[in-house]
């Protein structure tokens, strides 16, 4: 799962917690800090089946998260995409 | 020199001498009752299906091109701003906006005999209907959807200013506030009879000061009280799908075929010459650009080549019942090299974050449009010779006009309702904090 597929992931989770049970988590902190993500999962887990279905993927990413090498920006630059894209949009699209 | 003067002192005269003479005289013209046998069928089909492409400019045309130059996490509302304003300027204009722009009145508003749209007419039975004075051979119904399909565009060009910030509703509010007391008004100088800049001779055939100057001048004043959006000029605003800013421009020059050709409001000649140029323009327009965009940063990028199209389509629009195709040309290379700068040299002067460039291109090349209108106006085409200096008056004072009335707007809203989302709001993204969605 890439950074989009994992932001669209937790988004849904944001969306659906709100919308069972009114609570409001916060989307960047859940993607970078792992304590707070296994709290939410806990929380969803709670929930209606859609929190309990979305807890469990994304349970499931933060297993291959772990497992995985550490990906870092300098990783992105020897691709020489990010450079590409970040540089150029900066200041303005055009 | 003395002939520039001359002309000047001529505008001021007419200013003088016509502005107390409307007050008095009698409407020149008004809605009214006619035959059906009055009705063109041609002319109906025609502004039927330009109306049908001019809506398709906004949705999905309009919502495509910006949803898919803003970051992932605003693709939805981006798109849903474009939508909205499409519901909601229908219902403002139904009841009131089309009757205080196209019905006579002063010259600075219409009158109130529209409202609800009451003495529009058709009655099978007796074979009669209503026509506007402005489009004689079409019923007054197609002309009330026609010019809508303008007046929810102009708002909707807006929403570019403000994307990836604004809280959906003061968009909401602005955009209702913003077309009552800004776009009808300025469609009733332009192009009711009545109205000061039109009965000044100012050409604008299809809305390049109604719409682009119009729309463009109050961007601006929207990314100046907004302010920039987080990380501005710091880290890239990756665009979420470029492939639908093309598909939003491709639907954007069809359609502006609706917009240029069907502002002859017939299916005639006129309106022929004014899809050629409109055609040769937005060519133009995107080779330029791409070009410019090739000698300072050595490639010709997707977005660029929209962004050109785009900039003269904005620039032909005043002029496309007027000019001839050399005219073109010259006007879409113009607006090219002219919203580039626009869109980079002088957004970055400038210092605002106007997100998706509405000023840089819809204010710089309606300007650029309406003032090559004055030079290029060829009167064997449309029957009239355009005037620099009218023309310069007629985008100096919509200019003015919107920015001024644009930022009274937008105080009010900024300190009743509040107009942007909150930082952590902002973060996540306007579309699981709007609206409780996400793209996948």
């Amino acid at each position: 799962m890439n950074d989009s597929e994992r932001f669209a992931l937790a988004a849904r989770l944001y969306s659906a917690l709100k919308r069972s049970s009114g609570r409001v988590i916060d989307v960047l902190w859940l993607l970078q800090n792992e304590l707070y993500a296994q709290e939410v999962i806990r929380l969803a887990r709670a929930a209606d089946a859609e929190c309990v279905d979305l807890a469990a993927r994304y349970e499931a990413e933060l297993r291959g998260v772990r497992a995985r090498p550490v990906s870092t920006p300098a990783a992105h630059t020897a691709t020489g995409a990010f450079t590409a894209t970040g540089t150029h949009y900066v200041r303005g699209l055009r | 020199m003395t002939e520039s003067l001359r002309v000047a002192l001529k505008c001021l005269l007419s200013l003088t001498v016509l502005l107390p003479a409307l007050c008095l005289a009698q409407a020149p013209a008004a809605p009214m009752v006619v035959s059906s046998a009055q009705i063109s069928a041609g002319d109906t089909a025609w502004m039927l299906m330009a109306t049908a492409l001019v809506l398709l400019m906004t949705i999905p045309g309009l919502a495509l091109f910006y949803a898919g130059m803003v970051r992932k996490k605003n693709v939805l509302s981006t798109a849903l701003q474009s939508f909205a304003v499409c519901g909601l300027v229908t219902v403002l204009w139904v009841v009131v906006g089309y009757s205080l722009a196209f019905t006579p009145g002063s010259h600075f508003l219409g009158g109130f005999e529209r409202v609800l749209l009451h003495g529009m007419s058709y009655v099978k039975a007796t074979g009669s209907l209503s026509v506007s004075h402005l489009a004689p051979t079409i019923p007054e119904s197609v002309f009330v959807m026609f010019q809508l399909s303008f007046a929810i565009i102009t708002p909707a060009l807006i929403t570019g200013a403000f994307a990836e910030r604004i809280k959906f509703s003061a968009m909401l509010a602005f955009t209702l506030l913003w077309t009552l007391f800004v776009y009808v008004p300025v469609a009733h100088w332009v192009w009711e009879p009545t109205g000061w800049l039109a009965a000044l001779g100012v050409l604008d055939f299809a809305g390049g000061t109604v719409v682009h100057i119009n729309a463009g001048a109050a961007g601006l004043m929207c990314a100046y009280m907004l302010g920039p959006r987080q990380g501005y000029g710091r880290e890239p605003f990756v665009p979420y799908n470029l492939g639908f800013t093309l598909m939003g421009a491709s639907l954007l020059w069809v359609g502006w075929f609706g917009f240029n050709a069907g502002s002859a409001a017939a299916a005639d000649g006129r309106a022929g010459m004014a899809m050629l140029v409109t055609q040769v323009a937005a060519a133009t327009g995107s080779l330029a650009w791409m070009a410019v965009e090739r000698w300072r940063r050595g490639h010709a990028s997707l977005l660029g080549g929209c962004s050109g199209a785009v900039a003269g389509l904005v620039a032909i629009t005043p002029a496309s019942g007027f000019v001839d195709v050399e005219a073109a040309l010259m006007i879409g290379t113009a607006a090219g090299l002219i919203c580039f700068w626009g869109a980079t040299g002088l957004k970055w002067a400038m210092g605002a974050d106007d997100s998706l460039d509405v000023f840089g291109i819809h204010c710089l090349g309606g300007i650029t449009g309406a003032v090559l209108t004055g030079v290029f106006a060829n009167p064997d085409i449309g029957g009239a010779s355009g005037n620099l200096l009218k023309q310069l008056l007629g985008a100096v004072a919509t200019l003015i006009y919107s920015a001024s009335v644009s930022l009274l707007i937008l105080v009010a809203l900024k300190y009743t309702i509040g107009l942007r989302v909150s930082p952590d709001d902002e973060q996540v993204g306007l579309d699981i904090t709007q609206h409780g969605e996400a793209v996948e």
